[in-house]
């Protein structure tokens, strides 16, 4: 399948900021259809018995996203808040969705760590995730960013800094605290 | 929680992590009991978190869906089969019980290992194995109904049949000599048959012979289907297969990686090439195997295996199985000689002398002269006298069947069931013509003879075959005119043809054993279907001056005309005409017709009430014939069906209408008729060729063959302004636009998994391609855009059928559409934005100049006599051709959906060139605009040209050539649509 061009996706980004519902229209198809590249991928390296190595293709996907070289240095952290964002919602809605669909199909409490992979209903996870992010929000507003950033945006430390304009430290710090508090809350709260 | 109160929190957790893990309970003891409980639950979630949230979430969503998938894909549509359950796993790849959604019935689907569909060189060859695999039409072979591709996994869906397979059946122990040698004689039938179209299976064995459980699909218990003909070489992979001991993966010569051991001839273990002579070694094992329960060749490695096969003589059979005879024994022998030329030469030697076997097996006794012996065979094992009388006995038996020829008629045993629970779900295809040059055909009533067109374009003669000697006779002989659309008078005393010239169609007659021909009547447009009483025709007569076609009927002398029908000129000729097809009572006529969602359906006209009724609901482009079963319960259809855009026999109940697929393969079936007892039917089956050729304008006659898929470039080629090449290829085994430099290297596929893709121009900036692709959901062809390496597909055009793009140096993009129910020009900027229309008359572009934006069309010229399709050029704003000229037609030369000129601008824009084809072979011409006469560029002497494309500077051409063959094909055993 053709590549997406990081510039177009850059564009609709920009609209969708602007509030076009349209531009929000066209990037959801393009991110689904990375996604499910990607899902094919590990479907295949896994059918072939490969170990799932797939850090350069997932960097891949998130370069694809984001026009990263063409994008002026100042907006370069907006975009990345923004592409943060897109997929934070996209990923949900898609996990909502499937929850919905498989609502009734005996969906298992599950544990959320890195084996959710194998959990039957794994879109819960996220759908849970993005609550209980929400509820970190209102107690600590940096650190759900920094969480959105990270996870949902693929960002290392060094961009999450750059865009929430704080130290490396920093967002180490908060993405330990963030990380605790969100394991605990998902798995011994609620 | 508080703000303050959450900030100590994470004062004292981040204090805490920065301490070694056995001093954080000091931490967590100072802390404030409020805060202790909250502190210690972040400080066990950070110990047990580990990698959570870690990987980003797209990884982590993709993963998931991953699992999802594979763990319930039953359940799932792939392309149109719905997964059932899952039938086997293995090397091969996985195999699924489906339902085909659209026709209802069950299919086998076996997907591709990914490794295998990675390797682009193993799935090419797979391709056109199992293209030539598909063709097999055999009670005794799996029917392969199509090779498909769904998010880039590869399947095969077949025929689906419940039972065992022969490993099962033979599970280790001697089966009875009566059911061995049945199941071997029906492999042999199987054999016969893919043999004769050059098709080789290379790895017969018990795991690649499925038996019938019976009970179900009208087959008897015990029938025998042989499964992955050609292909099951090709799909095996390195690591398949832990069932048996060894199991070697030598390459051949031509890289392949050859079959199961134990059933391996000596031949494939040497890595030779093989032939049809390697079947027969293998199917004697199997037969071995089945009479004693054990393979003939073992060895604990692969080599001492291999050395086996090589040198050493198998254990006697009778050794094994006291209850074998003799001549059986003798007959598995000479299928396992290890020199081939020893061997059974052909699947039918070998299976004539198991049938002598069956038939003489009761006189053991007979006494034979040993003189009559097979001496010239090497014989190595002589175990017993009694045997070697035997084996004596068939030997002769054989002679003795050769010497009185064919007359010896042999009781076959009858295999297959009649009962089919699908129509038309067996037949047997034999191909009654190989020169490839047949271009219609017809059978006449009583099944005896096969009229039929040979010839290219202007050159074509009409032969009479006798079917039961395969003689033909010349009944009209060529004269410059183009003859189609035949058919007989129900008495079978006459022959009807249409013979077009520049001037008109005309209706002819001839006697079957020829004479001379006389007119029946003039503008005519489709065949003429006969009144069972032979008294009356119908045909399709268009009207271009009033834009209308109408269904006439007319007596047999063809006078007293009666309008049955009239619609507009499009919805009978969109695609090719719509032949009628008068029903077997009388009653009605059927015939094709667009209807307003733009496919062609079959409309059936009642001749009492001229009324039409829509029969079939399909998503056709085009129907090519139409004819009635004899019992009038059903029609039988050739049409091109918008997924696959090849011709195809299907089948539609009559007044039901449910349409059901007869074949299911990569080639085209056009003229379709049937005998008046339904026994047998003809049609003309095409194949064709195509490859991108290069030449330059020093010597263009000099090409240079660049692509080699056979599918390339027939569907549009391109040049970028840097001098490389856009061509529509099969390549991907979907119609896919490829991006290439001149000498065919760093050839790359532009689009991918969505629809046809096909006839592109790429903008005079050189950034986008423009071209055309049914990938919508509603399957309309569309302009698209991508960027020039693939990225971004854009829709530009959202109308029902807007096609043929044109690149104009200004960016802009000159179109057909026919957005207002016929073809009309229309023009819309490469960025996008809104389409303006430059004709309303009856018009296509076809060339845009490169210096000076005027654009050539064809257009349907109602001024002048006849009317006609010309060409013509008019000014980049539209309106009428000044100048007009009158280019050779390419009907016919070209696939479906192509039929008009190929026509370029020379690069001075001061030229027209056009393609010209005589007597199979095109060449290209070019016309001065100003006038003149024509020049002829090309001097090739071979091959069809199906479309070409000069470089910006017009020091190059790039040509799409190759052979287009038809023949005529024999449908035989036509089952009968019985509990319907």
């Amino acid at each position: 399948m053709p590549g997406t061009s990081p510039h177009q996706v850059t564009q609709l980004l920009l609209d969708w900021s602007n509030g076009s519902q349209a531009a929000l229209d066209e990037l959801i198809p393009l991110v689904d259809r990375e996604l499910h590249r990607l899902a094919h991928h590990y479907m295949r390296q896994e059918r072939a018995g490969h170990t799932l190595q797939t850090t350069a293709l997932v960097n891949e996907v998130y370069l694809k996203l984001v026009d990263q070289k063409h994008v002026h240095w100042k907006n370069r952290a907006h975009f990345f808040a923004l592409s943060a964002q897109l997929m934070r919602r996209i990923l949900v809605d898609h996990a909502r969705k499937r929850n919905y669909a498989k609502r009734g199909g005996g969906a298992n409490k599950i544990t959320f760590d890195d084996v959710m992979v194998v959990s039957p209903s794994p879109g819960k996870d996220l759908v849970a995730l993005n609550d209980a992010l929400e509820r970190l929000a209102a107690i600590d507003e940096r650190k759900s960013r920094v969480v959105e950033l990270r996870f949902f945006g693929g960002l290392s430390v060094e961009e999450t800094a750059e865009v929430l304009g704080v130290s490396p430290l920093t967002v180490k710090r908060d993405w330990s605290m963030a990380k605790a508090w969100l394991y605990n809350s998902l798995n011994n709260e609620a | 929680m508080k703000p303050e109160r959450w900030q100590e929190l994470e004062k004292l957790f981040q204090d805490a992590l920065a301490q070694p893990p056995e001093k954080r309970a000091q931490i967590v003891q100072n802390a404030n009991e409020d805060l202790r409980p909250h502190l210690q639950a972040l400080l066990a979630a950070h110990e047990q978190a580990g990698t959570f949230i870690e990987s980003p979430a797209i990884d982590v969503a993709a993963r998931n869906i991953a699992k999802l998938k594979e763990r319930s894909i039953i359940g799932k549509v792939i392309g149109h089969y719905r997964l059932l359950e899952q039938l086997g796993a293995g090397g091969m790849g996985e195999v699924y019980l489906a339902q085909d959604v659209s026709l209802g019935r069950q299919v086998a689907l076996k997907f591709l290992p990914s490794d295998f569909t990675s390797d682009l060189e193993r799935l090419r060859r797979f391709e056109q194995e199992a293209r030539a695999a598909s063709s097999l039409n055999h009670p005794n072979i799996l029917t392969i109904y199509e090779i498909g591709e769904s998010d880039s996994s590869r399947y095969i869906a077949s025929e689906f049949i419940e039972g065992v397979t022969l490993r099962e059946r033979i599970a280790g122990k001697p089966m009875s000599v009566d059911e061995a040698v049945d199941i071997a004689m029906q492999v042999t039938d199987a054999l016969i048959s893919a043999h004769s179209k050059g098709i080789v299976h290379r790895d017969i064995k018990p795991e690649n012979i499925m038996i019938s459980g019976g009970g179900q699909h009208g087959q008897k218990e015990g029938h025998v289907k042989v499964v992955d003909f050609g292909i099951a070489k090709l799909t095996e992979t390195q690591t398949s297969g832990t069932d048996l001991p060894t199991r070697p993966l030598l390459s051949t010569s031509e890289g392949i990686t050859i079959g199961t051991a134990p059933y391996m001839s000596p031949e494939q273990a040497e890595g030779l090439k093989v032939d049809a002579r390697t079947d027969i070694w293998s199917l004697s094992v199997v037969l071995y195997e089945m009479l004693s329960g054990h393979v003939p060749f073992e060895g604990a490695t692969r080599s001492r295996l291999i050395v086996s096969i090589l040198e050493k003589e198998p254990r006697a059979l009778n050794d094994l199985n006291e209850n074998i005879p003799a001549a059986l024994a003798w007959i598995v022998r000479k299928g396992l000689r290890k020199d081939r030329e020893d061997r059974y030469q052909t699947a039918r030697e070998f299976q004539n002398d198991l049938k002598e076997f069956r038939k003489r097996s009761e006189v053991a006794d007979a006494r034979t002269d040993d003189k009559h012996g097979v001496t010239t065979t090497r014989v190595t094992d002589t175990s017993s006298r009694r045997s070697r009388r035997f084996m004596l006995m068939v030997g002769a038996a054989v002679i003795a069947v050769t010497a009185i020829g064919l007359g010896v008629k042999y009781i076959l045993p009858k295999f297959i069931a009649h009962t089919a629970a699908t129509p038309f779900s067996k037949f047997n295809l034999t191909r009654l013509t190989t020169h490839g040059k047949a271009s219609s055909a017809v059978i006449s009533p009583d099944g005896k003879y096969v009229v039929h067109v040979i010839g290219t374009l202007e050159q074509k003669s009409l032969w009479l075959r006798h079917i039961a000697t395969g003689s033909d006779k010349e009944i009209l002989p060529s004269n410059g005119s183009d003859i189609s659309n035949l058919s007989f008078s129900p008495d079978g005393n006459h022959i009807y043809f249409v013979r077009a010239t520049s001037a008109d169609n005309v209706l002819e007659t001839i006697p079957v054993l020829g004479g001379p021909s006389h007119v029946i009547i003039h503008d005519v447009d489709s065949s003429a279907s006969f009144s069972p009483d032979s008294q009356r025709f119908v045909f399709v007569r268009g009207d271009p001056r009033n834009k209308s076609a109408s269904l006439i009927m007319a007596n047999a002398e063809g006078i007293g005309e009666e309008k049955l029908i009239t619609h507009k000129i499009d919805d009978f000729f969109f695609g090719t005409a719509g032949n009628p097809a008068w029903s077997p009572d009388g009653e009605r006529v059927a015939v094709a017709l667009r209807g307003s969602d733009s496919y062609t359906n079959v409309v059936v006209i009642d001749l009492k009430s001229h009324t039409e009724k829509r029969l079939t609901s399909q998503q056709w482009n085009a129907i090519h014939s139409i004819c009635w079963l004899p019992d009038g319960t059903g029609v039988l259809i050739t049409a091109i069906d918008a997924e696959r855009k090849n011709t195809q026999i299907f089948y539609s109940a009559y007044p039901g209408g449910n349409v059901e697929r007869v074949t299911n393969d990569l080639n085209n079936y056009e003229d379709l008729s049937i005998t008046s007892d339904g026994s047998g039917a003809v049609t003309v089956r095409s194949e064709g060729e195509s490859d991108v050729w290069i030449s330059s304008i020093d010597d263009l006659t000099n090409a240079k063959q660049i692509t080699s898929n056979k599918f390339d470039g027939v569907g549009g080629i391109a040049w970028t302004p840097d001098g490389k090449l856009v061509h529509s290829s099969n390549e991907s085994g979907r119609r896919d636009l490829w991006l290439m430099k001149v000498d065919g290297t760093d050839n790359h596929q532009l689009t991918a998994n969505a629809g046809l893709n096909l006839v592109a121009c790429v903008s005079a900036d050189g950034k986008y391609v423009i071209f055309n692709s049914n990938r919508t959901a509603n399957g309309s062809m569309n302009l698209w855009r991508t960027n020039i390496d693939g990225s971004n597909p854009t829709q530009l055009t959202f109308g029902g059928h807007d096609v043929a793009p044109q690149c104009t140096s200004d960016n802009q993009i000159i179109y057909t559409s026919d957005a207002q129910g016929h073809g009309s020009i229309w023009k819309i900027p490469a960025e996008g934005g809104k389409a303006a229309r430059l004709t309303d008359y009856y018009s296509s572009a076809v060339a845009v100049s490169p210096t000076d934006g005027r654009i050539a069309i064809t257009f349907l010229d109602d001024k002048a006599t006849p009317v006609r399709r010309r060409t013509g050029v008019i000014s980049p704003n539209g309106g009428f051709p000044a100048t007009v000229f009158d280019f050779p037609a390419l009907f016919g030369t070209l696939g479906p959906g192509f039929y008009g000129q190929i026509i370029s601008w020379t690069s001075d824009g001061k030229s027209l060139t056009y393609v010209d084809t005589k007597d199979g072979v095109s060449n290209i011409w070019s016309q001065p605009v100003a006038g003149g006469p024509p020049k002829q560029l090309t001097h090739f002497n071979s091959d069809l040209i199906f479309y070409y494309a000069w470089s910006r500077d017009g020091k190059k051409l790039a040509l799409a050539r190759g052979r287009k063959t038809s023949d005529v094909v024999l449908i035989k055993d036509l089952q009968g649509k019985t509990g319907n």
